[in-house]
């Protein structure tokens, strides 16, 4: 056979170390960027450890949808710092991430829904994010597809016009940022599963694993899908949930969305891939499970909600369906820093439907985080004391769609 | 945009245009009409090799015990044995039997879905999977198509082992990949199944293998005179 198809490896095989100045948990954008971020602070004597491939988890099963448009004035600034790291995120790590910024459209198909819509408008633009509302003529403009009449059930009466939003590949955010780890020296461990992590005079001292013993100062658990399980490990309870959510996308058409298009009314986001696939999302699931089988009934609503926005899709076909496992916060908003009782020990987790658009924030202020022994602004509001200090921070009212 | 039907694109869509394709929609899928002139694309298949994207053309598979009872319903006498393949009866291009258990049946777009239809109703243990869109197919025709085929690919291809109507599973450009052989007008002719996702990256495995030894790229057009 010709040799045509050697290829170099985009992050470097290594033997399993014995200690290492950080160990991360999860090598998905959460992790990588983690391990990135502490990279460019000097810290490169760093291991991610994944259980399976990298971007096996939820950075592999989103709907691939970065956006800011967020309600709270916690929220908000975080994931627009999270949309300007993306925006360069191509350049920074030379490595195309193909961040389609092409507008993103919530939809609102009733009174309270409208209002909602308001008040994240002028919260957005209170804080420098651009959103807008826009009435149906508008939308129509915008996404000629769509179906703006009165005869759906839900007719749509306007819309939450955020124009940074859009979508990006999300396995080649991985890809980079994984690379770029390497580079700095990082070492990345995947199907190497974390068993045990181990604590002495209250703080962490290492981890166990398939592969053997590594001893560490600094464990961070940037886990999704499994995340209460693995900070068990370490003595830390979450108050989290797991609850699965269903996405799939259709045979590839010609280019019929541009923008990407949020229904909260009837639980579906819909967009259109670069290949022409079109991507859809439903509601979570209402039920907790670690289990990650699709289910029909999901499908036909999906389909049947998409329709009602988009009747010229009748005749197409979907092609794959698959599920990932959201961890659920009582306020819709993740755990990101420091736990006081177990020095040594960081939460990346509880980020249900909006990981994947927060990974380089997540990730950059985590690093400095581990790096100055200080928990930066922006991630304050999010730390796991909240639930006992009674400061939540409720962003139900913009995550309650996966979008 | 009312009554408007998205048509569909074929994994290899995106470099047509590059490569400089005249554009024609079949029966809803956007296809690659011609790269040059038909004639010049004939000639070029018939002294050296071409590839033909097949991506729009219906797939099928069908599996389960009961799978004898498909035979009639796919115009057959009888199925092919393990395999191998048998040629249908227009509407049904080719039926390839890639397991004692399961059947891969290639049709002119549309035309199948009525027979398909007939195979669902059936009783017993029979399952049927619509694979159009999700396998991307492409055909490599031409005196020289065996030899850049050797070049992407470990199966065995020589005679007597794979002749005319073989069908074999295994490694493309390291993608699992379906391989049958349907000769056309006394030329040799492969045809590759692999799935979608991977269906550019095979595309130019085959190109970058087949440019040095004459590769041309042919059309529809081209194709429906090589069938003729």
């Amino acid at each position: 056979m010709l040799d045509l198809f050697r290829v170099e490896p985009m992050w470097a095989s290594h033997e399993l170390g014995r200690a290492y100045d950080a160990v991360i948990i999860g090598a998905g954008v959460h992790g990588l960027a983690t391990a990135y971020y502490l990279g460019t602070l000097g810290i490169r004597r760093v291991a991610v450890l994944e259980r399976a491939y990298l971007g096996w988890g939820n950075s592999g099963r989103n709907t691939a949808i970065i956006r800011s448009n967020y309600r709270t004035a916690e929220g908000i600034p975080f994931y627009d710092e999270s949309v300007k790291l993306y925006e360069d995120l191509s350049a920074t790590l030379g490595f195309n991430v193909m961040f389609s910024q092409q507008g993103h459209l919530t939809l609102a198909h009733t009174d309270s829904a409208l209002n909602g819509l308001r008040v994240r408008a002028g919260a957005n633009r209170a804080l420098g994010v651009s959103s807008e509302i826009i009435g149906p003529a508008e939308i129509k403009r915008l996404v000629p597809a769509i179906d703006v009449g009165s005869r759906p059930r839900f007719p749509i009466m306007a819309a939450l016009y955020h124009r940074p939003g859009g979508i990006i590949r999300h396995d080649a955010v991985v890809w980079g940022y994984a690379r770029e780890v390497s580079r700095m020296g990082s070492e990345i461990h995947p199907h190497t599963e974390v068993t045990a992590i181990q604590t002495g005079g209250g703080a962490v001292t290492g981890v166990e694993t398939n592969r053997g013993r590594i001893a560490t100062p600094v464990v961070v658990n940037a886990t999704s899908g499994w995340c209460t399980t693995v900070s068990r490990m370490a003595g830390v309870p979450l108050p989290i949930v797991s609850e699965p959510l269903q996405a799939c996308v259709s045979e590839p058409i010609e280019p019929f969305v541009s923008k990407v298009i949020v229904s909260a009314n009837l639980h579906v986001y819909v967009n259109q891939s670069a290949r022409g696939e079109i991507v859809m999302g439903a509601e979570i699931d209402p039920y907790q499970t670690y289990h990650m089988g699709s289910t029909l009934p999901t499908l036909e609503e999906i389909a049947r909600h998409t329709l009602e926005l988009f009747p010229g899709l009748a005749h197409v076909r979907v092609l794959r369906q698959w599920t990932g496992i959201c961890d659920m916060t009582p306020d819709y908003s993740p755990i990101i820093g420091d736990v006081p009782q177990l020095r040594g020990y960081y939460l990346d987790v509880g980020w249900g439907t909006y990981g994947f658009k927060a990974g380089p924030a997540a990730g950059k202020n985590l690093a400095a985080s581990i790096a100055t022994g200080r928990t930066p602004e922006r991630i304050r509001p999010f730390r796991y004391t909240r639930f006992e200090e009674g400061r939540l921070v409720g962003e139900k009212a913009a995550a309650a769609v996966s979008s | 945009m009312e009554g408007f039907r998205p048509y569909r694109l074929s994994p290899v869509d995106r470099v047509f245009d590059d490569l400089g394709a005249h554009r024609a929609e079949t029966s809803g899928w956007r296809t690659a009409l011609s790269f040059a002139s038909p004639d010049q694309e004939l000639s070029g298949l018939q002294a050296a090799v071409g590839l033909c994207d097949l991506s729009h053309e219906t797939k099928a598979e069908i599996c389960g015990r009961d799978l004898a009872q498909v035979a009639g319903i796919l115009g057959l006498d009888a199925l092919p044995p393990p395999g191998s393949g048998a040629r249908g009866d227009g509407s049904v291009a080719a039926v390839y039997r890639t397991a004692p258990d399961e059947l891969f049946v290639l049709a002119a777009l549309d035309s199948l879905s009525a027979r398909l239809a007939e195979v669902a109703d059936r009783d017993g243990c029979l399952h049927l999977v619509d694979r159009t869109s999700g396998f991307a197919a492409f055909l490599l025709a031409g005196p020289r198509a065996e030899d850049v085929l050797r070049l992407v690919t470990s199966l065995d291809l020589g005679e007597p082992r794979f002749r005319d109507l073989s069908c074999a599973r295994g490694p493309l450009a390291r993608i699992p990949a379906l391989v049958a052989r349907r000769d056309r007008s006394g030329l040799r002719c492969y045809e590759i199944f692999i799935s979608r996702e991977y269906g550019l990256y095979a595309w130019n495995a085959i190109r970058e293998a087949g440019l040095p030894r004459g590769l041309v790229l042919f059309g529809q057009a081209a194709r429906r005179r090589l069938e003729a």
